[in-house]
């Protein structure tokens, strides 16, 4: 409690004085600033922009559909896999090659080219739905505020009121 | 392991063969790449593949009066058995035999074997003495062939001192439109109690 009486003293001193030095007239009200206008540090407000739902949709289809692609090129992957280890030998087998060997033979081969094809084009979407993710991002929008501090002082009588103004 | 390699090249997984592993199928059936070896009966790559080629032997025997006589046989006889082949455009090989006289019963089993890659053979059993023909090659009780072999087997009763005579001879079609119209057999001729 004292230390606030006393604080409230040097106030009361103080205030008149320093109105007179700056040329202001204590008694006139009014109030006047003291220091010159501070720039305070730059306050930067960033916004994230979102994406619309056609792009999200145009987006998550893509990349089903690559999923998609990839999976039937998987199936054909397997498929042509279980072909060729019915007829792919290292070693004699001892037994002759049948019309029945051939057809898996060539279901081996067919199947092979169609996991290429379809792993091929379930990766171009994949690529495509990577590359698009990035061009069509939203820009995210930046404000930047910059604060400017002014020290006032208002006389009043028997004193004087002092505060601040911060312009954005 | 493998699956996994599989899944992820993806080249994904076309099937390897390798030369010399599988025997010709018919009509010198080979997997793609690979042709008939007709020395070996099997399926090597396409640039090492010999053609077929066989010593024909007794010939001429394509007459039942030009037949090759086979050693006499006994009423129970041992196994006889002869490689041999029909060359392209060989229309039969014959052999003969006769049945020892005195048997109280005696019958011929005969056989012959040849690979499915050429074309097929016909056996036919004839009486020389009366010029018929007492049977024609059918499907074996207990075929000896393993695999990519045909067989035709002959079990007839027949008359102690008869003339026989045995005739191979190519079956016509399934000869790769005419070029493997040609086979190698093994003749088998048994003579035993019925």
């Amino acid at each position: 409690m004292r230390a606030v009486l006393l604080a409230f003293a040097i106030f009361a001193v103080l205030a008149p004085r320093a109105a007179r030095a700056q040329g202001v007239n204590p008694e006139g009200g009014t109030e006047v600033p003291i220091a010159p206008g501070a720039s305070g540090r730059d306050i930067v407000v960033v916004t994230e922009g979102s994406r619309s739902t056609t792009n999200i949709l145009a987006l998550s289809g893509a990349a089903l559909a690559g999923l998609a692609f990839g999976g039937v090129g998987l199936y054909y992957n397997l498929d042509a896999r279980d072909a060729a280890n019915q007829v792919t030998t290292t070693g004699p087998v001892g037994q002759p090659w049948t019309k029945a060997d051939q057809a898996t033979f060539d279901r081996a081969n067919s199947s092979s080219t169609k996991a290429e094809v379809f792993y091929g084009i379930g990766g171009a979407c994949v690529i495509a739905v990577a590359v698009a993710y990035m061009v069509t991002a939203p820009a995210s929008e930046t404000t930047v505020i910059h604060p400017r501090a002014t020290a006032t002082v208002a006389p009043t009588p028997g004193g004087a009121v002092v505060g601040g103004v911060w312009r954005f | 392991m493998k699956w996994l390699v599989c899944a992820a090249a993806l080249a994904a997984c076309q099937p390897s063969v390798a030369t010399g592993t599988y025997l010709c199928g018919d009509e010198e059936l080979c997997p793609e790449g690979q042709a008939c070896d007709g020395p070996t009966g099997t399926c090597v790559v396409a640039s090492t593949a010999q053609p077929f080629a066989c010593m024909d032997m007794h010939e001429p025997d394509g007459m039942p009066q030009q037949a090759f006589v086979l050693p006499q046989l006994t009423c129970v006889s041992s196994l006889y058995t002869e490689d041999d082949c029909l060359v392209a455009g060989d229309a039969a090989d014959w052999r003969s035999f006769t049945t020892p006289s005195g048997c109280t019963a005696v019958a011929a089993q005969i056989e012959i074997e040849f690979p499915i890659a050429f074309e097929p053979l016909t056996l036919q059993l004839w009486d020389l003495g009366a010029d018929t023909m007492l049977a024609a090659g059918g499907s074996c009780m207990n075929p000896s062939n393993g695999a990519g072999v045909d067989s035709l087997c002959v079990s007839q009763n027949l008359v102690s001192g008869g003339s026989y005579g045995i005739a191979v001879q190519p079956a016509g079609g399934a000869d790769c439109g005419g070029s493997c119209n040609f086979n190698r057999y093994t003749l088998s001729v048994q003579l035993v109690t019925p």
